[in-house]
C-alpha cells in the first residue's frame, strides 16, 4: 500500500441535486441504461422552524476500508488498490454476485449483457492520471471535493477534520472514504415526500 | 414586456456582492440562465454568511433551498399572485417610510445621480386624470402643460420627450429635465387639466386591500410578507428581487411590474450588489469594426411602423388597417378576431394561433427554425390546431427545419436537416450573472452529421436560405451579400461566411486582440480548420480569429464592472417605470377598459378583463398549476436522451399533503386533473410538502407526441418511434371563452405581454 488514501467528501448544504454528476459519470464510464455508479436521492424535508427544504443526497460506492464485497468475492476481482479506493477486475469477475448482496449501500449493480458488476471506481483512470472523478469536475456547486486524505495539507483532509467526517451506517464501522457534511442534521429532519432516485420514485412517500 | 416596465440596460441581481435577494418564480440553484452558476453564486455567498435570500415559489424546486444551507428560505405562493404579493411588500414599504425617496423624487438621471443612485423613475411624473381630455391617462408632455421646451436639436435623430413634474424648490410645474427634484406625491390642476403624479397613482391600487388580504390571496402569511419587506428594505442598494417564471400567466404584467416596482422602490438599478446590467457585448453580428452585418444593401423598408407581425405583436388593435377600415365602414367599437398586443414582441404562441386562424392574415408559405411552438403552448385545442395545420387550405406551405422531427415540424411540407449545437456558429452576450462584458462564441466542434452537399458545404438551415436567398435575389444573399468596413464586399453561402465574420469584429473591437501563436494554433488543432473558414475573413483578420476562438471568445477584464460611487460601471440612462403609460392607454377592444398602469393585482381573466371566477366556479376547480422548468428535460428537448430518460421516466401532478389529505389521495395514487373545458392531465400523484396549498406542480418538458416518440414514414421508408419519448404529460390549460367561439381557436394569455397562460388557471382533481 502506498501512502495515499483517496476519498470524497460531500456538502450537502451545498448540492442543488441537479444530477450532472450522474450524467458526466455515465458518460465518462459507459455506464448501461438502468444502472448507476453514483446517483441523488431527492426528498422534502421540514427543519426545525417548519419551513420546507429540498434534501439531495448524493450516492456511490463508499469504498470501504473494511469493504464486505471485497471479503466475500471468490475470485479476488474485487479488490482493494494501493490508493485504498476498492476496484474490480472484469476479468476475474465471474458474475456470482455475492458482492452486491453483501454491500450494505446497494451500490454495485451487474451488466445485464456480459454479466459482469460494476461501480463507482472513483473514475480509476482519471485519478491514475492526477485528474478528478468526472462527477467532481463536473459539480456545478462545488459539493463534492476530492483528495488524498492521508495528506494533512489536501483541501479534503482539513474540510473532513473540521467536522465534515459523518459517514452512512456509521454503524456498520466499515471505515468508508466517502464521508459527507450535513449528514445526520438532515437525515434527522422530517420526511416529507417520496425519495427520488434523480426524478424516478425510490421510496413512495408513507404520509405523516 | 420590457417596452411597460423600463428603458434601459437589462439588469439581474448582483450575486457577487448582495446582501439580500427575493426570487420570485424563478429558483436558484433549479433553473435560470444559467442555472449552473446560479447555482454556484448562491451557494458561495450563502456559505460565506454575506447574505440572505428567501424563493417565492409555488414549487418548491430542486436548488439552493437545502436542509443545512443557512440564510436562504423557500416561501409557498398560490400561482399567478405575486402581483398581490408585491403589492403587498410596497404597501408596507409606503406605511414604513421604508423606500428610497430621494430616488423617487429625481425626475431625470442627472438628478438620480445626484441623490447617489444611478436611475430614475417617472414616479414623480405628472399623469392627465381627466376623462374628458383626450390625453387622458397619459403622461403630461410640455404641450399638455403649456410649457416652452428647448429648440430642437437639428442634428439629432429623434427628439427627447419633455414630460411635466411640480418643481419641489418652486412649488410650479417643470420639464421633467429641469428639475432637480419634483414633488412625489402631488394630485393638482395643471394648465386647467387634472394631474396625478405617477407616484399617487401607484398608492391607489396598492391601498384597495390591507395585508391581511392580501396574504389571503398569495397564501403567504402576514407576518412572512412583513419580515421580506423588512429585510428587502434592510440593505441599502446591495438588495434586489428577480422574477420569471411568474410572469408566464395571465397576471404577468403584475408579476413583471411588481418586481420591477420592488426594485425602484430602494433604487438598487445598477448599484454594485443591486440590481447590476448584465448581457453586455461588443457589436458582433452588427456594424462592427470589420463587417457591416447589420447593414443590408437593398432591404427593403419594413418594420413594426409600416408592416405587421403575424403575431399581433407591437400595435394595438386600434392602429391596425382593419380597424380603421371596420370604422370606416360604420362599425361602432369593432372587436377583433383575436386580441392585439402593443407591448409584445414577436411571439411564436401568439403567430401559431395567427396561423390557424388566418388572422390577421393568412400565412401561405410558413418557415419554422430550431421551433416546437405546439409542444411550448399549454395544450388545450392541440387537436384542433394541428388539424388545421395539417391542412394545405390554411397553410399552403410549410418548410421547417430542425434536427428532430417535433411536434410542430411533423406537419411541414418540407423538413430541412438542421445543425445541432456542437456543429453550428453563434456570438452569444454572457449570461448566468456573470456581469463582465464580453462574448461566448460557438463553433463548429464537429463535421455536422447531416448530409453532405456536392460542393462539399452540410446542410443546415444557414446553407440553406443561402442557398434559397441568392436563387430569389433577395438583399443581403449572394455575392456582395455583406460590406467591409474598408468597402470590400463579400458572398454568403455558408454558415461561416456570416459568424467568422462576426468574429472578426469581436476581435478588432477596442482593443483589438492579439494574434494566436503559431505554436498555440498548433497546440489547439486550429492549423487545421477547413479551407473555407480562413477565406471567410482577410488574411490580416485570421490570426485574431483564432486567438477568439482559441479563447472561447471575447471577455473583458471583469473589474470594469464596478464603476464609481457604488455604481456599475456599464451604467448608463436607466429609467424605470412606475406609471407604464404604455399599458394605461390600451384600450382592452373587448369591453372599452383600460388596466391600471401601476404595479396592482388583479385576478385572473380572460381577454375582455372579465375575472375567470364569474365564469368558472372556484368550487369546482380549486387549484391552479404552477407549471416550472424540468430538471431532465429542457421546454420542448431532451426527451430523446435515453440518459434523460434514464433519470427521470415521466412527471407527476404534484399536490400539497393538506389537499391530498382533503381528497383522499395517497403518493403514487393515479389522478385526473381537469379543466373547465374539460382537458385532462392524468398521471401518478407526488404528494409533497413542497409545494403551495391548492396548486398541481408540473415538470415542462414531458408528454411529446412526436419528437421520435412517433412511428415516421417518409417516402414509404418507416422508422419505428420510441414510446418512451413521449412519456408523461404535457400541460393543459383553461381556453379563453371571450375570444375562443365561432370556430376561432386561441388559449389564454397575459392581455399585456401575449405570453400564453402557463402558471394559473382553473382545474379539479380527482382519483382517475
Amino acid at each position: 500500500m502506498s501512502d495515499i488514501r483517496l476519498g470524497m467528501l460531500i456538502d450537502l448544504s451545498r448540492c442543488v441535486g441537479c444530477n450532472a454528476c450522474a450524467v458526466a459519470c455515465k458518460q465518462e464510464n459507459g455506464v448501461p441504461l438502468g444502472k448507476f455508479n453514483t446517483w441523488i436521492e431527492s426528498w422534502d424535508v421540514v427543519d426545525g422552524s417548519g419551513r420546507v427544504r429540498r434534501a439531495n443526497l448524493p450516492r456511490l460506492c463508499n469504498h470501504c476500508t473494511d469493504a464486505p464485497c471485497v471479503d466475500v468475492c471468490p475470485t479476488g476481482a474485487s479488490f482493494h488498490a494501493e490508493d485504498g479506493t476498492v476496484q474490480i477486475d472484469p476479468d476475474k469477475c465471474i458474475g456470482c454476485k455475492y458482492c452486491m448482496a453483501a454491500c450494505p449501500y446497494s451500490m454495485r449493480w451487474c451488466d445485464d449483457e456480459t454479466g459482469i458488476v460494476g461501480k463507482c471506481t472513483f473514475c480509476h483512470t482519471r485519478t491514475a492520471n492526477g485528474m478528478d472523478p468526472a462527477c467532481v469536475n463536473t459539480c456545478i456547486s462545488s459539493a463534492r471535493i476530492f483528495g488524498d486524505l492521508n495528506d494533512p495539507d489536501s483541501e479534503i483532509a482539513k474540510r473532513v477534520a473540521a467536522g465534515g467526517d459523518e459517514v452512512l451506517l456509521a454503524e456498520l464501522n466499515l471505515r468508508p472514504h466517502v464521508s459527507y457534511r450535513g449528514l445526520e442534521e438532515t437525515q434527522a429532519m422530517e420526511a416529507a415526500s417520496a425519495k427520488h432516485k434523480g426524478g424516478n420514485v425510490y421510496e413512495p412517500y408513507e404520509g405523516r | 414586456m420590457r417596452a411597460l416596465t423600463d428603458t434601459g440596460n437589462a439588469l439581474e441581481p448582483d450575486l457577487e456582492e448582495c446582501e439580500y435577494v427575493l426570487w420570485m418564480g424563478t429558483f436558484p440553484g433549479s433553473n435560470g440562465k444559467s442555472m449552473q452558476s446560479i447555482a454556484k453564486q448562491v451557494a458561495e455567498r450563502l456559505a460565506q454568511g454575506k447574505c440572505k435570500m428567501d424563493v417565492i415559489d409555488p414549487v418548491l424546486g430542486n436548488g439552493n433551498v437545502t436542509p443545512t444551507m443557512e440564510g436562504i428560505n423557500w416561501i409557498p405562493i398560490k400561482p399567478a399572485t405575486n402581483g398581490a404579493f408585491c403589492s403587498a411588500v410596497v404597501r408596507w414599504m409606503i406605511e414604513n417610510d421604508a423606500y428610497a425617496a430621494d430616488l423617487l423624487a429625481a425626475p431625470n438621471y442627472a438628478a438620480g445621480m445626484a441623490a447617489g443612485f444611478a436611475s430614475f423613475t417617472n414616479a414623480s411624473h405628472l399623469v392627465i386624470v381627466d376623462d374628458a381630455n383626450p390625453n387622458n391617462r397619459k403622461l403630461m408632455r410640455a404641450a399638455d402643460a403649456g410649457l416652452e421646451t428647448p429648440p430642437a436639436d437639428p442634428e439629432a435623430k429623434t427628439q427627447p420627450t419633455y414630460y411635466v413634474v411640480i418643481d419641489e424648490a418652486t412649488g410650479q410645474p417643470a420639464l421633467h429635465t429641469a428639475s432637480d427634484r419634483a414633488l412625489l406625491d402631488w394630485e393638482g390642476e395643471v394648465n386647467g387639466v387634472k394631474v396625478r403624479t405617477g407616484f399617487s397613482l401607484l398608492r391607489e391600487p396598492i391601498f384597495e386591500r390591507d395585508m391581511d388580504e392580501y396574504a389571503e390571496i398569495t397564501g403567504v402569511s402576514r407576518g412572512e410578507i412583513e419580515r421580506i419587506a423588512r429585510e428587502f428594505t434592510s440593505h441599502g442598494v446591495k438588495s434586489s428581487t428577480r422574477a420569471a417564471g411568474s410572469t408566464c400567466a395571465q397576471t404577468g404584467f403584475d408579476a413583471s411590474m411588481g418586481f420591477r416596482t420592488l426594485n425602484t422602490m430602494i433604487g438598487c438599478n445598477q448599484m454594485i450588489g443591486g440590481n447590476v446590467p448584465f448581457g453586455l457585448a461588443p457589436t458582433s453580428t452588427g456594424d462592427g469594426p470589420r463587417y457591416k452585418l447589420g447593414a443590408v444593401k437593398g432591404k427593403p423598408d419594413v418594420s413594426t411602423k409600416n408592416a405587421t407581425y403575424i403575431s399581433r405583436t407591437a400595435r394595438p388593435w386600434q392602429k391596425t388597417d382593419e380597424y380603421a377600415a371596420r370604422v370606416a365602414a360604420g362599425e361602432k367599437d369593432p372587436q377583433p378576431k383575436l386580441p392585439w398586443y402593443p407591448a409584445g414582441v414577436a411571439s411564436d404562441n401568439q403567430a401559431l394561433f395567427s396561423v390557424v386562424n388566418q388572422y390577421p392574415y393568412q400565412a401561405k408559405i410558413m418557415m419554422t427554425w430550431m421551433n416546437n411552438v405546439i409542444q411550448n403552448t399549454p395544450n388545450g385545442l392541440r387537436a384542433a390546431v394541428t388539424e388545421r395545420l395539417a391542412d394545405p387550405a390554411v397553410v399552403p406551405l410549410h418548410i421547417a427545419c430542425d434536427v428532430v422531427v417535433g411536434e410542430l415540424a411533423q406537419y411541414a411540407d418540407y423538413i430541412v436537416p438542421d445543425t445541432n449545437p456542437f456543429e453550428s456558429f453563434g456570438v452569444v452576450a454572457p449570461q448566468g450573472h456573470w456581469h463582465g462584458k464580453g462574448a461566448g462564441v460557438r463553433w463548429q466542434a464537429k463535421v455536422p452529421g447531416t448530409m453532405e452537399l456536392p460542393d462539399g458545404r452540410y446542410a443546415s438551415f444557414e446553407a440553406f436560405i443561402c442557398d434559397v436567398g441568392r436563387a430569389c435575389g433577395v438583399p443581403g444573399f449572394g455575392d456582395d451579400a455583406i460590406a467591409g468596413a474598408d468597402g470590400s464586399s463579400w458572398a454568403l453561402d455558408d454558415v461561416a461566411d456570416y459568424f467568422l465574420k462576426a468574429v472578426a469584429n469581436l476581435a478588432y473591437a477596442e482593443p483589438v486582440i492579439d494574434d494566436i501563436s503559431d505554436e498555440e494554433a498548433r497546440m489547439q488543432g486550429l492549423d487545421d480548420l477547413p479551407a473555407s473558414w480562413k477565406a471567410a475573413v482577410t488574411a490580416e483578420e485570421w490570426p485574431k480569429v483564432l486567438k477568439a476562438l482559441s479563447r472561447g471568445g471575447r471577455f473583458y477584464p471583469v473589474f470594469t464592472r464596478v464603476g464609481k460611487d457604488g455604481r456599475s460601471g456599464y451604467a448608463k440612462e436607466y429609467q424605470s417605470f412606475v406609471y407604464s403609460e404604455l399599458r394605461a392607454t390600451n384600450k382592452n377592444p373587448y369591453s372599452g377598459t383600460f388596466a391600471c398602469g401601476t404595479l396592482g393585482y388583479t385576478p385572473e381573466s380572460f381577454a375582455n378583463w372579465s375575472p375567470m371566477s364569474e365564469w368558472y366556479s372556484p368550487e369546482e376547480y380549486p387549484f391552479a398549476a404552477a407549471n416550472y422548468k424540468p430538471r431532465f428535460r429542457t421546454v420542448t428537448m431532451e426527451a430523446n436522451s435515453p440518459i434523460m430518460r434514464d433519470l427521470c421516466a415521466e412527471n407527476y401532478l404534484e399536490i400539497s399533503l393538506e389537499d391530498a389529505a382533503a381528497l383522499g389521495i395517497r403518493d403514487g395514487d393515479r389522478i385526473r386533473a381537469t379543466t373547465p373545458a374539460g382537458d385532462v392531465m392524468e398521471a401518478p400523484a407526488m404528494v409533497r410538502a413542497g409545494v403551495a396549498a391548492g396548486t398541481i406542480g408540473i415538470a415542462h418538458g414531458y408528454g411529446h407526441e412526436a419528437y421520435g416518440a412517433q412511428d415516421v414514414d417518409i417516402d414509404g421508408a418507416m422508422t419505428k418511434g420510441n414510446p418512451a419519448i413521449g412519456s408523461g404529460f404535457n400541460i393543459q390549460q383553461v381556453v379563453d371563452p371571450v375570444v375562443a367561439k365561432d370556430g376561432v381557436l386561441y388559449g389564454a394569455a397575459d392581455n399585456d405581454g401575449s405570453t400564453p397562460l402557463r402558471n394559473g388557471g382553473m382545474f379539479k382533481i380527482e382519483k382517475a
